[in-house]
Order: structure tokens, then C-alpha cells, then sequence
């Protein structure tokens, strides 16, 4: 099960993730990607109630990413310890402005 | 009520029930969706049916006038709708589509016009009227206008299907059965009508009951049109399998089997072992010399399963193999693997790898890790630790990655274990993960015992931990000695 909320302020979007972004939740998250960016200059996705990712989900995040470099900019923010060690041990810390959790 | 009457009332009722048998049907055994043609054509021939009922018991109640015009108006409506959705599913087993600019003149058109005949009728009496006994009296509109669309509707299809079955051989869709049951379809409906007509004898020519020939007529064409694209279903599903077979097959063939004794090389003993889970997985792993005293080896994950996976599995294990042999450094090769691989990657696919090349001569390992599980590496004499560092991003994620590269020295027996994810996110009924630890503590208990041996405790290991719960994913290692 994963929640997807869309908030969008101009030109933009922040999109917080609540649940597991898996195989099964993935594609709703890549509609929402596919469908929504544009005109999206500032891309955010909250991460603070996801509790797990997969490489699925990895992917969709990559594609955000892919099409923010053509239009502006993203960032991920309120990651927690156990999805940064993944996005730190799948190379991800190189391609994406991350912001950690703040505890 | 005469017996004709009631007659009618029940061969009416019979039509009703057997269609809406077939809706359920549809939706449950077929699993058809309420959208779907099929559904929607089923609902308006229940409509139609209900309300043609409705008009048999009201007719001939004078104080009913204005629910008649409302029931015959409705069935009129109701029937065109299911006559042209009969139309649609027709035309569509049979491949063809209507273009979208005759669809407003062959469907919407005649449609308005018979919902303006319905609302005017009381006035223009075209369509029908209802006299003062409440006896409903069909007009020169509903023999020729209402009904020849009707019949426009469901006899273009068959005369159509009578083509494919005679003249249009060679044109006509692949498969005969389609053509051939909509082709007795068409004979049976007006078959049963006249054989309704011959049972009912004289005095029914009021009402049109058409309802039952083609709830019956219905059944047989979509029992069989069902079925036919059940088996056939069933056909693709057992040659996709087949596939898969072969893919796993030709994957399975394309990794190294036979241990390597790389005569260049006698210190190093490589050993590498998959299992994979139940559909074409996306692990693979290689080994090579690449000169006379240089050994490569490698280990990748794919992101995703079956054939997708397969092929980019097998791009990836030919380009990386191609580019060890032209770049200088592990590095590189994942640079020039990388770009390649994001070329026309339209379905995002992507591979996390580990890659090392020993130089036999020096014994320095440089090696390279694109996003994947950090190997184990037992020094000889010393307990088991992660080579902790990622270089880069996983392959085929981002064309301008550069990657960087690490080394280590060394030395007899040391020992290093690559593995894919398939291992440590093994986990038992608790969910609980294999986890890192567990495979850490596994390595050091094998470490007198030589590589294979090494390979199968660990497999065996992760078999016992997730008693009970189905391998998910594929399982692949590789092990490099350094001999005493």
C-alpha cells in the first residue's frame, strides 16, 4: 500500500510518499511522474513516511529525475536512514540532491 | 389472459433470464468487465427484454396510456442501443472498426432520430400511438425506420462474415470459427422467429417479439466466441511459457559452467553458482583472462524479470565482456558499458554490477562497483568484512555517470564473495532478512573449505532461512581464492 499526495504551489510540486513504493506501487507513482510534470520547475519529493523502496520504485524516481534535468530541478528531503543507505549503496547519492532527516 | 398471451409472457421471461445468465457468465467465468462491449450489449438486451415485458402486461389499459408511450418509447430507444453494441461486437470479432467519422452517421444519427420520433410520436403518431382502449399501434416508422436499422445493424456483420467465409478467403481474419459462428447466428435468429411465429399461429402479429430467437442466437455466438478466445488464451499462455523456457535456457547457457582453471593463472581458483527462481530472472555473472596475466570477473543484477531482463541481461554480459577486452580500467569499461546501455533504454531498465580485474602478476584487484551489494571479503587469518564503496550509479541509469575504481592488495588466502540481493533479502515467514551478517558469519565458518563448497553451505543456508517461503528471486555467487 502506498499514498501519493500532490501539492502544487506555481510551478512546484511536492510529492510526499506514504507507505512501500514497490512492484505493486511503483506503477501508480510512475503515472503520477508521467503525468503531472508539466510545467513543473521545482520537483520535491517528501519522503518522510515511506518506509520502504524497492528497485521498482528506484526506477520511477530515476525518471523523475531523468525528466527534471531537462526542466528544472528535484530534490528528495526527509530521508530516512534505512532508504539513504539504499540510495547511497545503489549510486543514487551522485545524481540526486538529497536531504537526510533531521532528528 | 389467453394462452397465447401468457405464452408470450413466458417465452419473454426465458429470453430475459437466459441473457441475463450469459451477463453473469460473462462477467464471472470470462471475466469480462462491466465496460466492456460484451457486458454493455448483454445490459441493453436485458433493457430491452424487461421492457418489452412491461409493454405486454400494460397494453390494453386504458388508464396506462401514458406509461405505454414511456415503455414502448424506451424499448424503442433501448433496442436500437443494444442493436448497434451487437453491431460494434460484431464488426470487432471480426476485426474491423468503424472510422471515426462515419460513426456519427452510422450510430449516433439514427439513434437521435429515433429518440425525436419517440419524444413527437404522441403528437405526430409516426412512430406509434396508443388508442383509447390503451392498445399500442405501430406505425409506418417502426416497420420501415426503427426495424430497418435494427436489421441494418445486426445483417451487415453477418453478410460481412458470409464474405469471409465464401469469397474474401484470403482476406479474412485469421481465424475461420469467428466468421463461420456469427454466419449461424444469422440463420438461427430468424430461424427461431419464424418457428416462434409457426407456434404462436395467428393473432401474436402485434407484437414484435424478437426477444427470445435472439437471447438464444446470442447464446450459441458468444458461448462459442467465448470459448474459442479461451482456448485460444490458453494457446499464447502455454507458448509464452515455452518461451520462457527456451530464454531461461539460452540465459542459463550463456554463463560459464565449467570451472575455470586458467592455465596462465594457477593461483586463482574463480567458482560461480546460480539459482534462479521460478520466471527468467536478470542475475548473471562472467568470468575471462583478458590477457596473460590479467583475470576479469564480474557479477550483475537486472533490474525486473522475465524476457525484458533476459535481453538486457544478455546485451549487458556482451558489451561489458567487448569493452574489458578495449578499456584500460574496470572504470572505464563501466563508462563506455554504461553510455551504451542508456541508448533507447525506453523501458528504464537497469543493472547493478560489480566488476574486478586481477592483475596475477602484482595480485592487486582494481575494481569497480555500479550500485551493487557490497561483496564480502575474508583476509586470510581475519574475520569477514563488507568492501563498503559504490562508484557510481547502476548501469544503464544516467548516460554521464562516471564511474570511479578502487584496489586492493592480495595476498594467499584471502577469499571474496560477490553475490546479488537474492541472498541477503532472502527472508523467512517473520520477514525477517538473511541480511548481511548472517552471510558474513557464514563465510567465515567455510573458510578452510574450498570455493564450491563455500557456495553450496551459503545456498543451503539461505534455504534453511526461508523454509516455507517460495525463492523470489535469483540467487548468484561468485568466489575468488587466492591458493595457499
Amino acid at each position: 500500500m502506498m499514498n501519493i499526495i500532490k501539492k502544487q504551489s506555481d510551478d512546484r510540486l511536492t510529492i510526499a510518499l506514504e507507505g512501500r513504493l514497490d512492484i505493486s506501487t511503483a506503477p501508480d507513482l510512475e503515472q503520477v511522474v508521467v503525468g503531472s510534470l508539466a510545467g513543473v520547475a521545482d520537483l520535491v519529493f517528501d519522503l518522510e513516511k515511506l518506509s520502504y523502496i524497492s528497485s521498482a520504485g528506484l526506477r520511477v524516481l530515476l525518471l523523475a529525475q531523468k525528466k527534471m534535468n531537462k526542466q528544472g530541478s528535484m530534490k528528495v528531503i526527509h530521508v530516512n536512514e534505512i532508504i539513504m543507505e539504499v540510495f547511497v549503496n545503489m549510486g543514487f547519492s551522485d545524481i540526486m540532491t538529497i536531504e537526510q532527516e533531521q532528528i | 389472459m389467453s394462452v397465447s398471451d401468457r405464452l408470450f409472457l413466458e417465452i419473454l421471461f426465458i429470453g430475459v433470464i437466459l441473457t441475463t445468465v450469459m451477463f453473469v457468465n460473462n462477467i464471472f467465468l470470462y471475466k469480462q468487465k462491466i465496460r466492456d462491449l460484451i457486458s454493455l450489449m448483454l445490459i441493453s438486451d436485458i433493457v430491452t427484454c424487461t421492457l418489452e415485458i412491461l409493454w405486454a402486461i400494460i397494453d390494453g389499459h386504458s388508464e396506462l396510456t401514458i406509461l405505454s408511450y414511456v415503455c414502448v418509447s424506451l424499448y424503442c430507444i433501448s433496442f436500437v442501443v443494444f442493436a448497434a453494441l451487437l453491431n460494434q461486437y460484431l464488426l470487432d470479432r471480426l476485426h474491423l472498426r468503424v472510422a471515426k467519422k462515419s460513426f456519427i452517421i452510422c450510430y449516433v444519427l439514427p439513434l437521435a432520430m429515433i429518440a425525436l420520433l419517440c419524444i413527437t410520436t404522441s403528437w405526430t403518431q409516426l412512430l406509434f400511438w396508443v388508442d383509447e382502449g390503451g392498445v399500442t399501434h405501430t406505425e409506418v416508422f417502426f416497420d420501415i425506420f426503427f426495424q430497418g436499422v435494427i436489421y441494418l445493424y445486426i445483417f451487415t456483420p453477418l453478410i460481412i462474415a458470409i464474405y469471409f467465409l465464401t469469397l474474401g478467403k484470403a482476406k479474412r481474419p485469421a481465424n475461420a470459427e469467428i466468421p463461420a459462428s456469427l454466419f449461424v447466428f444469422g440463420i438461427m435468429a430468424p430461424a427461431l422467429y419464424l418457428l416462434e411465429l409457426l407456434l404462436h399461429g395467428e393473432g401474436m402479429d402485434v407484437y414484435e417479439n424478437t426477444s427470445l430467437p435472439i437471447a438464444l442466437a446470442l447464446l450459441y455466438l458468444i458461448t462459442n466466441v467465448s470459448t474459442h478466445n479461451a482456448l485460444d488464451t490458453q494457446a499464447k499462455m502455454e507458448a509464452v511459457e515455452s518461451d520462457l523456457r527456451i530464454a531461461s535456457k539460452i540465459q542459463a547457457d550463456a554463463l560459464p559452467t565449467v570451472a575455470p582453471e586458467f592455465e596462465n593463472h594457477p593461483q586463482i581458483n574463480l567458482r560461480a553458482s546460480m539459482n534462479t527462481a521460478k520466471e527468467v530472472g536478470g542475475d548473471f555473472y562472467d568470468y575471462f583472462p583478458i590477457d596473460d596475466h590479467r583475470v576479469c570477473f564480474l557479477i550483475a543484477d537486472v533490474s525486473g524479470k522475465g524476457t525484458p531482463a533476459a535481453l538486457f541481461m544478455m546485451t549487458a554480459k556482451t558489451m561489458i565482456k567487448d569493452y574489458a577486452t578495449t578499456q584500460d580500467s574496470t572504470s572505464e569499461i563501466f563508462n563506455a558499458v554504461n553510455v551504451r546501455l542508456c541508448e533507447n533504454n525506453e523501458a528504464g531498465m537497469f543493472a547493478t554490477a560489480w566488476i574486478g580485474i586481477l592483475d596475477t602478476r602484482t595480485m592487486t584487484l582494481q575494481y569497480t562497483n555500479a550500485g551493487h551489494n557490497y561483496p564480502v571479503f575474508m583476509r586470510a587469518g581475519q574475520p569477514c568484512e563488507m568492501i563498503r564503496n559504490v562508484h557510481g550509479l547502476f548501469l544503464g541509469g544516467m548516460e554521464f555517470t562516471q564511474y570511479r575504481q578502487a584496489e586492493i592488495q592480495l595476498e594467499p588466502g584471502d577469499r571474496l564473495l560477490l553475490y546479488t540481493d537474492g541472498v541477503v533479502e532472502a527472508h523467512d515467514r517473520n520477514d525477517e532478512l538473511y541480511g548481511d551478517d548472517r552471510l558474513k558469519g557464514m563465510v567465515d565458518a567455510t573458510r578452510d573449505l574450498p570455493g564450491e563448497q563455500v557456495l553450496e553451505r551459503v545456498f543451503n543456508d539461505v534455504g534453511d532461512f526461508a523454509t516455507g517461503v517460495p525463492q523470489f528471486d535469483d540467487i548468484t555467487m561468485v568466489v575468488l581464492t587466492i591458493q595457499q
